[in-house]
């Protein structure tokens, strides 16, 4: 599985809920707007990303997923 | 009020604001409100008819929706408590920036002022957080109980941290203490001050968020009284709330000894623990907003131009979205709750607010393994009011 991360920094409030839970993933500039670091973290991230986009307080972090075969 | 045509008998309604009776639970009346529906009807201590929002999924939609404003101007904007009936007259810009203030003028206040808030900014304080709590425990440790936890503790810690973090001048900092809890008109003298600070005070300014919004009059970008109302926004927001969690943190975590006994064997759940009293406590009041567009959430409509109140402790104790939701539980994840709010007037100062919460009562209580209250706990005086609180913590060790 595939996952694709993409951030609106238009709509980040600078909240750092994502730069604190998965800071491997994200990180934020000096005025607090979310850094994308990865753009297709490992599948096990998912669930901190998942949890990270849940916490986004305006939804600024989107995920698309791509089942490449099923999973067992 | 008596000739008014309503469609609904108020007298039936469900009236706000409701009191809460235990210190650590939301007025009971908010369960009941929740089992009327996620979305119902209230009538305001006036009689006004409102929405009352108490579901989480419900509340945090309605403060994720573009479809709102926050304008105490609103004729509709519900007054939660008599106290704040003189907001929407005053017209002082001073209340209205942030929390007050809708986009686009809302974004560009948020920017001007989140650069020494950011997650990063805020964890780089913790040596400094810690060195200043240890200093007011010793002061404490170095006097007779009982005192009075709030005074020598939580209110000076609280304040000077946030005097810091402005660069307020270091030979200032008492005074900023003082201003910051004083009860006779705080708002004037606090404004008076930070404009003073902005003017002719701008070369003792240390380094700090005052010092960049000085920065930024000098620019022409901000006035200084927008400048300073700003300033009065973050002095005002967050430290009464602070206090308050911190206070009353203490007090359920000595009533619940189990809970305590737990983070004194594992050290490293204080963050969590944190996370799940903020929950618990939920000392978040006072939300309103009024819908711009028709919205439908749970299955009610709401008409464009109609009042709401968000009842964020009712969320917070939502049994569909928390397991046991009146019960304490420091090992449970609680991320996700809405005590700091949600959508784009959420908590600026929230970074910092958790970690003054996790330093403080980690080090209070290993520090004083003895700590105790001085009176039995329903002699500690309580504040009902916007943001819950106490009156005093007396405590002995
Ligand atoms: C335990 C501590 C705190 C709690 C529970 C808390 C809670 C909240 C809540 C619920 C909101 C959103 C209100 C709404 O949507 O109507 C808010 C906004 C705000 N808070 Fe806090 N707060 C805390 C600490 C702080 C601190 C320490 C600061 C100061 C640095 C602060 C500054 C602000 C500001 C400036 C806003 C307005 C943000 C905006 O409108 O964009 N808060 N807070
Ligand atoms: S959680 Fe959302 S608002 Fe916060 S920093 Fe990340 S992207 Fe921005």
């Amino acid at each position: 599985m595939t996952i694709r991360l993409t951030v609106e920094p238009d709509r980040c409030l600078g909240a750092g809920h994502c730069v604190r839970l998965v800071p491997e993933v994200f990180d934020e500039d000096d005025h607090g707007t979310v850094v994308l670091l990865v753009g297709e973290p490992d599948s096990d991230r998912l669930p901190a990303v998942r949890e990270a986009a849940q916490l986004c307080p305006n939804r600024a972090i989107s995920i698309q997923t791509t089942q490449q075969e099923r999973e067992r | 009020m008596s000739g008014t045509v309503t469609t609904e008998h108020i007298e039936q309604l469900p009236e706000l604001p409701m009191e809460r009776k235990c210190p650590y639970h939301p007025p009971a009346g908010y369960r009941d409100l929740r089992e009327r529906g996620a979305v119902t009807r209230a009538s305001l201590y006036d009689g006004t008819p409102v929405w009352v929002v108490s579901g989480y999924s419900a509340v945090r939609t309605i403060l994720a929706s573009p479809h709102t404003t926050v304008d105490v101007r609103h004729p509709n904007m519900p007054i939660p408590v008599p106290g704040m009936a003189s907001l929407r007259q005053s017209g002082s810009p001073t209340i209205e920036a942030l929390l007050r203030t809708d986009p686009p003028e809302h974004s560009r206040q948020r920017r001007a002022v989140l650069s020494s808030l950011t997650y990063k900014k805020i964890s780089a304080l913790e040596p400094e957080i810690t060195r200043r709590t240890d200093v007011y425990l010793d002061r404490m440790l170095a006097t007779s109980p009982p005192v009075d936890l709030l005074d020598v503790f939580a209110k000076p810690l609280v304040a000077e941290i946030l005097g810091r973090l402005l660069g307020v001048p270091e030979a200032d900092i008492e005074h900023f203490q003082t201003l910051t809890y004083k009860r006779f008109n705080p708002i004037r003298s606090m404004t008076g001050y930070l404009i003073h600070l902005l003017t002719d005070g701008r070369d003792e300014l240390r380094e700090g968020q005052l010092r960049e919004l000085a920065g930024r009059v000098a620019e022409g970008e901000l006035s200084t009284e927008e400048a300073a109302s700003l300033g009065l926004a973050l002095v005002l927001a967050g430290q009464d709330i602070t206090v308050n969690t911190l206070g009353l943190s203490v007090l359920t975590l000595l009533d619940e000894g189990t809970q305590l006994d737990l983070l004194r064997a594992e050290p490293e759940r204080w963050p969590d623990a944190v996370e799940e009293l903020l929950r618990y406590l939920s000392l978040t009041g006072g939300t309103v907003r009024v819908a711009t567009a028709d919205l439908e959430v749970d299955g009610q409509l709401i008409r464009a131009g109609e009042g709401m109140v968000l009842l964020i402790p009712a969320a917070n104790r939502d049994a569909d979205r928390f397991e046991r939701p009146d019960e304490l539980d420091v090992r449970r994840s609680s991320r996700g709750h809405l005590t700091f709010g949600f959508g784009i007037h959420q908590c600026i100062g929230q970074h910092l607010g958790r970690l003054e919460l996790t330093i403080a009562l980690r080090a209070l209580f290993e520090r004083i393994p003895g700590l105790r209250l001085a009176v039995p706990v329903e002699q500690v005086p309580v504040k009902q009011g916007v943001v819950f609180g106490l009156g005093r913590l007396p405590v002995r060790w």
